[in-house]
């Protein structure tokens, strides 16, 4: 660790604020014990492991085509992701080539979900900030994205899409038509958000220079996804280990890994933006060169001896699933890293230094997933009273301290 | 019942203020929560706000299974809450456990640890369906607390949100 | 539960095909020769996969060496695995400038599951090797904050769930399998 990680030695009054535990995240909840003195924060401390629901452990126990059941429900945002991982491994492990057609729609699907998760994490900055007036815009235009899926998939959340050797469902030319009329939609809307988001002060103050992650603690921290790639750090699944269609997106040569190197929520939130409109244009390429052919090639149920590593780039950074598989329909032993797990230890550094007031919009620009019902304790470390302090009075008073301020 | 009660009664079936909280869910009920909120179907037009503490609310909406860790945390929020308190169980998880059943670290549905007023099933239930669950939640309300009169929320029909559809595509 | 122990025959790739991963396993061998064990050690059959096995106290001397020859900074996570007689820790690594992904693990004994700690070269893995403490009962030494992370605080002692012997003994898997809601005097 480098000297600056170490906490400082303060003067009393030194206060801790816990906040959380219960913290409504992917797989993991966490509870963040920040400590202050005055306004800054000096030290963070992220405690996780409230939504340990063994999932690896259930797993054992299930045959791979319900575990693919199980993956879609890891994290309800990032479905898609779970679900697909997984198929990709076992697919890998059987050695089958999936039809290229069901590599398109895997992909499609898959870019829809960044849409939707990006713009959701959009609404959730626009509202830590207190700018509820973009929160409400947003969230209604990603009923757009979320109508594109149930369209194709069926279902607006767990899209059970992927099965093992494929998809489960196909693209019509009608439906292909209504997913192209959407996509112009969206991407409308998305360039008025990325206005919003440079031009507007009101979002702009806020974000500018808050929460910084130098290039170097990013990388040694094992920073992943948007928040990596705020600071620079050229990590991205999708470009750098492509599979499925994105071997073919990327020798189309029209795509390119979006970078920011500003280092602080902003560059993040531009990260994302800019993300969400490239996710467009790569769904509308998908749809335009879609390849005929099935869908779906039949894999025996039973899975040779095997290990495999499969990753992708989820709408939160790099996803790995660790499959090693022993002959029979069962998997031997599965783990999953899901991105938040990645980011929650560089966020313990972008915490220390800033101000409390900050302390919303950062927690939420690792996108942990919605912070709408926590609560913070207020501990004084000498008197030890304690007192209840829901998240969103604590978001109101960093408003009003902002107002203040200016 | 005195005048007065009969007033406040009424202001908690016409108002609830809901609070909600993830007992380890996996968020897709927790999205879908929000999304009831949002533009499109509104549920504040029934008058039921979310607010961010357990001490202001009438009603908690519970999400997800019941993990070890977050069972004792459940208990104290459900605590904290004023009397009269509701619980709605959103989700398969957090209805009967879902497919979590069978898990180590995992209690079961949300009856397992407070008691529960009403449940809406689905994996996750679509917005749509937590609008029609929040209703019925509404009805069972004014029943206990003796409120005769039909509440004045109509279920959104079939074709009213499909008119919402169109009107927001277009 | 025996034949995942050994390389079967649909792991090793073809040297046709992955010419990259092939200079870069060779490089690694020569450059390691004694660190890294040729049993367990090869290059899969899926693209940009190499996998190698390491001697427990050698693990901090050949991350330090990728992490100077190979500028290996990209940490992606660590995987425990229960082989019957050993334990496994399987540390994930990407290789930005090969493209590459690694694979570094080593066998502990069961009855003393124990290697060092590299969460001081590399911060990233501060979390998952308290899992791996927490859930297989491997031991990082000079882990830097050891602390409960993931099982309840009531957890007992010596029990680690994921290992494959581990029975069950409170009931637990079954607790949760319930057929309605409990009686108002039992909460
Ligand atoms: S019911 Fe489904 S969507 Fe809801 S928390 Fe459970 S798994 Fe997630």
């Amino acid at each position: 660790m480098t000297e600056s990680d170490e906490p400082r030695i303060v003067i009393p009054p030194r206060v801790t604020i816990p906040i959380g535990p219960q913290h409504p995240a992917l797989k993991e909840p966490g509870m963040f014990k920040l400590t202050v003195e005055g306004e800054r924060i000096i030290d963070a401390e992220v405690n996780i492991g409230y939504n340990h629901r063994s999932i690896e452990k259930i797993a054992e126990g299930r045959t791979f085509l319900q575990v693919l059941y199980l993956a879609e429900r890891i994290c309800g945002i990032c479905s898609a992701t779970h679900n697909g991982t997984l198929a990709q491994a076992v697919e890998a492990a059987a050695e089958v080539e999936i039809p290229e057609r069901a590599k398109f729609i895997r992909t499609l699907t898959w870019e829809l979900e960044r849409i939707h998760s990006h713009i959701l994490w959009l609404g959730v900055a626009f509202h830590e900030v207190g700018f509820d007036t973009a929160f409400m815009y947003s969230w209604r235009d990603r009923e757009v994205v979320m109508d594109l899926l149930e369209t194709l998939s069926g279902n607006r959340v767990n899209y059970a899409m992927n099965t093992i050797g494929g998809v489960r469902r196909d693209v019509t030319d009608s439906l292909k038509e209504t997913l192209l009329k959407g996509l112009d939609k969206l991407e409308e809307r998305m360039k008025y958000y990325r206005d919003v988001a440079i031009y507007e002060k009101t979002f702009w103050n806020r974000v500018d220079g808050v929460g910084v992650l130098p290039n170097k603690i990013a990388k040694s921290h094992g920073a992943v996804g948007p928040t990596g790639r705020g600071s620079n750090v050229p990590t991205d699944v999708r470009f750098n280990d492509p599979t499925q269609a994105y071997v073919h997106l990327r020798d189309s040569g029209e795509f390119e890994m979006v970078l920011s190197d500003r280092e602080d929520v902003a560059g993040r939130a531009i990260v994302r933006v800019v993300e969400t409109i490239e996710a467009v244009r790569m769904c509308r390429w998908l749809l335009h060169n879609l390849p005929d052919g099935p869908i779906r090639e039949r894999v025996r149920p039973r899975i040779q001896p095997n290990e495999v590593l499969a990753r992708y780039e989820a709408p939160r950074g790099e996803v790995i699933h660790y499959l090693v598989t022993n002959g029979s329909d069962k998997p031997e032993r599965w783990k999953v890293r899901a991105p938040t797990h990645a980011n929650w230890v560089s966020m313990a550094y972008t915490l220390r230094g800033g101000y409390l007031a900050d302390a919303p919009i950062i927690l939420a620009a690792i996108d942990p997933c919605f912070s709408c019902t926590d609560r913070v304790v207020l501990v004084d470390a000498e008197d030890e009273t304690i007192q209840l302090k829901p998240l969103d009075v604590l978001r109101a008073e960093s408003n009003k301290w902002y107002e203040s301020r200016t | 019942m005195g005048f007065l009660r009969k007033l406040i009664n009424r202001a908690r079936v016409k108002s609830p203020y809901v609070f909600h909280f993830n007992s380890g869910s996996c968020n897709g009920c927790d999205i879908e929560i929000i999304a009831a909120l949002m533009p499109r179907l509104d549920l504040e037009r029934f008058g039921i706000k979310l607010v961010g503490s357990p001490r202001h609310a009438d009603v908690m909406l519970c999400t997800g299974p019941v993990t070890e860790q977050i069972k004792p945390r459940l208990q104290r929020i459900y605590e904290q809450m004023a009397e009269p308190k509701f619980v709605v169980a959103i989700g398969s998880c957090a209805c009967s456990g879902g497919v979590f059943r069978g898990s180590y670290n995992v209690l079961g549905g949300v009856d397992q640890a407070i008691p529960v007023t009403a449940y809406i099933p689905g994996c996750p239930p679509k917005p749509s369906a937590i609008t029609y669950g929040a209703y019925k939640l509404l009805e069972v309300l004014s029943e206990q607390l003796g409120i005769s009169e039909d509440v004045a929320a109509e279920p959104v029909a079939e074709e009213q949100t499909e008119s919402i559809k169109e009107a927001v595509e277009a | 539960m025996t034949e995942t122990e050994s390389v079967t025959e649909h792991h090793m790739a073809p040297e046709e095909e992955h010419e990259e991963e092939y200079a870069l396993f060779r490089q690694v061998m020569a450059d390691l020769e004694g660190d890294v064990l040729i049993e367990g050690s090869y290059v899969h059959k899926q693209p940009r996969r190499l996998f190698f096995q390491v001697l427990p106290d050698k693990l901090r001397d050949v991350v330090q060496y990728f992490m100077t020859t190979h500028d290996m900074w990209q940490a992606s996570t660590l995987s425990g695995r229960d082989l019957g007689d050993d334990l496994q820790a399987n540390y994930h690594f990407f290789l930005n400038d090969q493209k590459i992904a690694i694979t570094l693990r080593v066998n502990v004994p069961r009855n003393k599951p124990e290697y060092s700690s590299i969460t001081d070269l590399m911060p990233a893995f501060e979390f998952v090797e308290n899992e791996l403490r927490e859930l297989f009962g491997v031991i990082p030494v000079g882990h830097p904050k050891p602390r409960r992370c993931e099982l309840p605080e009531n957890w007992p002692k010596n029990e680690y769930p994921m290992r494959k012997d581990w029975a069950d003994p409170r009931g637990l898997m079954q607790r949760s399998k319930t057929t309605g809601p409990k009686k108002p005097e039992e909460y």
